[in-house]
């Protein structure tokens, strides 16, 4: 399985494959991007899994990414989850019209992301 | 054939600009330029100017040879160290004059030596003198310059302290600039943590990896002991070495469980590190309220800059700080400046 981790924050991608390490994955199964932008360019380009993305981000956000993905290509069905602070009812309602198939309100902890995973890759 | 005055001034001048070099740079040059032609020089130019003398009697003597032996003189500053240059100069041309021409010669050399050197003692005193009174006052006036900064920085300080000035806009005080300083430098040192925490993960697997192995070996030890122990329970060596295989298989499974147990720990601390993206976003939303604070002070304060710049009054009524004229001081001002 091959894992997209999409963040501005370095530290926080770090965490996200930390933390997907935990779960059985190894260092090979995951990807990671910067920005709504290089994400894009690397959905194009390569085969993936499920898509773990932020929400706010420079050049492209993660609701934008999300829109791409949703409008057609090879990950029109890919699953999405969106990890991010946005904590707000009407975001979770936005992200979730947008496409996201699970939503993540960060901080989170491997239990969770196990239990989300779980839950689109059925 | 006689040098016009023209080509004398000009001869001189161009001697005399070799001449203002100090006597250091001249002696360096004295090792460089080539002994056998500055003795040619100096001769050729010698021989010419005493053959003019010579055949022409209406020529003051004095002047052609203060003219030669300032020409000497300079080519004497030029020579190497005295050992070519003057002697030998004075060598050549008494291949061509009198005994008594040489003496003059000679005497005007010196006198003209003894002159320069004079001259130029006197203006190094003079230098020195100059710089010594130059250089003494100027940390004086430093000095006071620099207390009075201190004194006016000590005391923008305190005004700023009590909240009388603002800070003064600079790098370190404008407040975006400092949140995205900080929110910036957050994100590397939670990167380095990371690192490190990372390594520790690293080098516990290798740990684990390096345990696992030794672990199987003492548990098929422990397998083999007990058979033999069975078979042999009087042999005490079986059961010894039973009871420390047992023994070193705990310390394995321990120290595997604390690996475990540590790596634990360490995805706690990861998950726990989210908080700084977490509060970088929180600093972001701040600078963006105080971008968008600035933009509507901006906006609100700003005209459309068609009016001029208005004189405002100093003093008016109803001030309470300021030394306001009264009915009775503005009459009796008046009443003064008119009879003056």
């Amino acid at each position: 399985m091959k894992i997209l981790i999409v963040d501005d924050s370095s530290t926080m991608r770090r965490i996200i494959g930390n933390v997907v390490q935990q779960l059985g994955f190894s260092k090979d199964d995951f990807d990671e991007a910067e920005d709504g932008v290089v994400a894009w360019a690397m959905l194009q380009k390569g085969q993936y899994d499920i898509v773990l993305t932020d929400w706010n981000m420079p050049n492209m956000n993660g609701l934008d990414l999300v829109k791409h993905i949703r409008g057609g290509g090879a990950h029109q069905k890919t699953p999405i989850i969106m990890i991010t602070t946005e904590g707000g009812k009407m975001e979770v309602i936005t992200a979730l019209k947008a496409g996201v198939n699970n939503y993540i309100v960060k901080p989170f902890n491997a239990a969770i992301l196990k239990e989300k995973l779980d839950g689109v890759l059925k | 054939m006689s040098m016009s005055q023209e080509e004398i001034e000009a001869l001189m001048s161009g001697i005399e600009v070799e001449d203002t070099p100090s006597p250091e740079e001249n002696s360096k040059e004295i090792e460089i330029v080539d002994e056998k032609n500055a003795e040619d020089e100096i001769s050729e130019l010698i021989n010419s100017e005493i053959t003019e003398v010579s055949s022409e009697d209406a020529f003051n003597m004095d002047e052609t040879s203060e003219i030669m032996h300032e020409n000497e003189n300079t080519q004497v500053n030029q020579s190497i160290d005295g050992d070519t240059g003057p002697d030998k100069s004075v060598n050549n041309s008494n291949n061509n004059e009198s005994s008594e021409e040489e003496l003059s010669i000679d005497e005007l050399v010196n006198s003209i030596a003894a002159e320069d050197s004079s001259e130029q003692n006197m203006q190094i005193d003079s230098i020195n003198d100059t710089n010594i009174n130059e250089i003494l006052p100027e940390p004086i006036v430093e000095h006071s310059s620099t207390n009075h900064e201190e004194i006016g920085k000590g005391w923008a300080e305190s005004k700023i302290d009590e909240g009388v000035f603002p800070f003064p806009v600079d790098k370190d005080t404008q407040v975006v600039n400092q949140l995205s300083e900080v929110a910036s430098d957050s994100e590397e040192k939670a990167s380095r943590i990371l690192d490190t925490l990372s390594l520790v993960l690293d080098n516990n697997d290798i740990v684990s990896k390096e345990i696992r192995p030794l672990d199987e070996f003492v548990i098929s030890q422990i397998a083999l002991l007990e058979t033999l122990n069975e078979k042999f329970p009087n042999i005490t060596q079986f059961k010894d070495s039973l009871t420390q295989a047992k023994s070193l298989e705990n310390n394995c499974r321990n120290v595997l469980q604390n690996c475990d147990d540590e790596n634990m720990e360490i995805f706690g601390a990861m998950e726990l590190m989210q908080f700084n993206d977490i509060n970088r976003q929180k600093i972001e939303r701040v600078m963006s309220v105080i971008r968008k604070l600035s933009t509507y002070l901006n906006n609100l304060f700003e005209d459309d800059n068609s009016h001029k710049e208005i004189v405002v009054a100093k003093h008016i009524t109803g001030d309470t700080q300021t030394d306001l004229v009264g009915a009775d001081d503005l009459e009796s001002l008046i009443e003064e400046y008119s009879k003056g």
